[in-house]
C-alpha cells in the first residue's frame, strides 16, 4: 500500500490494464483469475506495486501473452 | 452504523489513529504536570488508569476493524496484502527503535544523569555547570531528583512496550484509510466491465490523468502545512524584529529547533515541488496533444512553474547582485523575505491547482464513461 522505492516504480513499466481491457475483463474478474484482491489489481496497473514473478505469470496466462508483453523494464538510470 | 462499519470509513479510521496517538502522548507527558497546583495534579493522578485503559481500549477497537489483515493467516492474503502488513510491522519496528533511542539520549544530552550518579546528585543551581541559564534541562534534572522518578521510568517502560506492541496496527490503519480514499475509484471501476470502444489513447489518457492527481494529492497536504506555517513564521519574525523583545534562553531552547525544522521543510517542499512542477508540464503538454485539455490551461501550468523558480532565486540574487540590498534595514529584510516567499509558495500552489482541476476533470469524464457502459 505505501508508496514504492523510486527505482521500483519507474523500472517496471505495466500494460496490464490495456491487456486486461482487450480480454474484456474487469479488475474483479482478473483479480478471481489470479486469486488476488481486486485493489492489488489497481495498484498494478498504476504502477505502484510490482508484482512478484509467479503473479506475472499467472497474468501471463490468464491474459494469453507473455509476461514481457505486459512487464517492460523501464530506462535504467 | 456498528463499529466495523465506522472503522471502515476513512475518517473513522483516521479519527481513530489520532485518537490512539493523542491518548498515548498525554499519558506519558501528564507525568510532567505534577509540579503543577494541587487539583489539577490531583486530576492528572486520579485519571492515571483511566487514561491507561481508554488506550487499550481505543487500540483494540483499532485491532477489530483491521482484523481482515492483521489476524489473518498467511495463506488468506495476496502477496500485495503481505506486503503491506509486513512494511507496517517493519516501520512499526524502526520507530520504535528510533523512539527509545532519542528517549535515550534526550535523557542522557538534556540531563546530566551520569553527574548525578558519579557524584551521587546534581544541583540545578550550581554556577560552575551553569554559565548561561537553560530552564528545560534544569526543569528536567529537578523533576528527575523529585519523587516521580520511579513512576516516570514506570510509565515510560508501559508506554514504550504499548508502543511496541501496537504501533504497526497504528501505522496499517493510517496507511489503509489512505489505500480506501485512492482507491474509492477502483471500487467503482472493480466490477464493471470495461468500456468496448476504450482504446489504448483513451487508456492512455486516463493513466496520465491519474498520475497528475496522484501527485497532486500527495502533494497538497505538504504544500498546505508549508502555506500556513511559513508566512506565520516570517510574520512572528517580522513582529520581534519590529518590537526588539528580548527572546529569553527558554525561547531560545524552543524557537532554535523549530525554525531549523520550519525552515528545511518549507525549502524541501520548494525544491520537490519544484521537480513535480517540472512532471506538471510534461504530462500537462501530452494533455493538450491529445486535445483533452486547452493550451490556455498548459500556458498557465508553465507560466506558473516559471514564476516559481523565479520568486524563489529573486531574493538570494537581489541579496548578492545589489550591495544596497545588505544596507537595508532587518525588519525590511523580512518583508522583503515575506513578500517573495508568499508569491513562491501561491505561484507554486496554483499551478498544482490547476493541473489537479484538469486532470479531476478528465477522470470524471472517464469515469462517466464506464457508468454509462455499465449501465447500458
Amino acid at each position: 500500500m505505501g508508496r514504492k522505492p523510486k527505482a521500483q516504480e519507474e523500472q517496471i513499466i505495466s500494460s496490464i490494464e490495456q491487456f486486461r481491457v482487450l480480454a474484456g475483463l474487469s479488475r474483479q474478474e482478473l483479480a478471481d483469475a489470479v486469486d488476488v484482491h481486486y485493489q492489488t489489481i489497481g495498484y498494478i496497473e498504476r504502477g505502484e506495486y510490482s508484482p512478484s514473478l509467479v503473479l506475472a505469470l499467472k497474468f501471463a496466462k490468464v491474459l494469453n501473452v507473455s509476461v514481457e508483453d505486459i512487464f517492460q523494464l523501464g530506462e535504467l538510470k | 452504523m456498528n463499529a466495523r462499519n465506522l472503522l471502515g470509513s476513512v475518517t473513522g479510521l483516521r479519527t481513530m489513529v489520532i485518537a490512539v496517538c493523542a491518548i498515548t502522548n498525554i499519558y506519558f507527558l501528564s507525568i510532567f504536570a505534577y509540579p503543577l497546583d494541587w487539583p489539577t495534579a490531583h486530576v492528572l493522578d486520579e485519571s492515571q488508569f483511566q487514561g491507561s485503559v481508554l488506550m487499550v481500549v481505543l487500540f483494540l477497537m483499532l485491532r477489530f476493524a483491521l482484523a481482515n489483515l492483521t489476524a489473518a493467516r498467511a495463506e488468506d492474503l495476496d502477496e500485495f496484502q503481505l506486503k503491506m502488513r509486513d512494511d507496517a510491522y517493519r516501520l512499526g519496528y524502526i520507530v520504535v527503535r528510533r523512539v527509545g533511542l532519542g528517549v535515550f539520549l534526550a535523557l542522557v544530552v538534556l540531563t546530566p544523569l551520569t553527574e548525578s550518579f558519579v557524584y551521587g546528585g546534581y544541583d540545578a543551581s550550581s554556577k560552575d555547570f551553569h554559565v548561561q541559564s537553560q530552564p528545560i534541562r534544569d526543569f528536567l534534572i529537578r523533576w528527575l531528583q523529585g519523587p516521580h522518578l520511579l513512576d516516570f521510568a514506570a510509565r515510560l517502560f508501559f508506554v514504550l512496550a504499548f508502543t511496541a506492541y501496537c504501533f504497526p496496527i497504528v501505522v496499517l490503519a493510517w496507511r489503509n484509510a489512505a489505500f480506501q480514499a485512492s482507491l474509492s475509484n477502483d471500487d467503482r471501476l472493480a466490477l464493471a466491465r470495461p468500456v468496448a470502444s476504450a482504446s489504448s489513447d483513451d487508456l492512455q489518457i486516463r493513466a496520465t490523468a491519474s498520475e497528475i492527481q496522484l501527485r497532486v494529492s500527495q502533494f497538497r497536504k505538504q504544500l498546505a502545512l508549508v502555506a500556513i506555517a511559513w508566512p506565520l513564521f516570517i510574520a512572528a519574525a517580522v513582529a520581534l524584529a519590529q518590537t526588539k523583545s528580548f527572546i529569553g534562553p527558554a525561547s531560545f531552547e524552543i524557537f532554535g529547533p523549530i525554525t531549523f525544522g520550519l525552515m528545511s521543510f518549507t525549502l524541501w517542499t520548494l525544491f520537490a515541488g519544484m521537480f513535480k512542477q517540472q512532471v506538471l508540464i510534461k504530462k500537462t503538454k501530452d494533455l493538450v496533444r491529445a486535445s483533452r485539455i486547452s493550451g490556455v490551461t498548459y500556458r498557465w501550468v508553465v507560466t506558473l512553474s516559471l514564476a516559481t523558480g523565479v520568486f524563489s532565486i529573486a531574493l538570494p540574487a537581489l541579496f548578492y547582485a545589489a550591495p544596497t540590498f545588505k544596507t537595508l534595514p532587518l525588519t525590511l529584510g523580512w518583508y522583503a523575505g515575506l513578500i517573495f516567499s508568499i508569491a513562491t509558495l501561491v505561484s507554486q500552489t496554483a499551478t498544482f491547482i490547476i493541473a489537479g482541476n484538469a486532470a479531476k476533470r478528465i477522470i470524471a469524464e472517464e469515469l462517466a464513461k464506464v457508468d454509462v457502459s455499465a449501465s447500458s
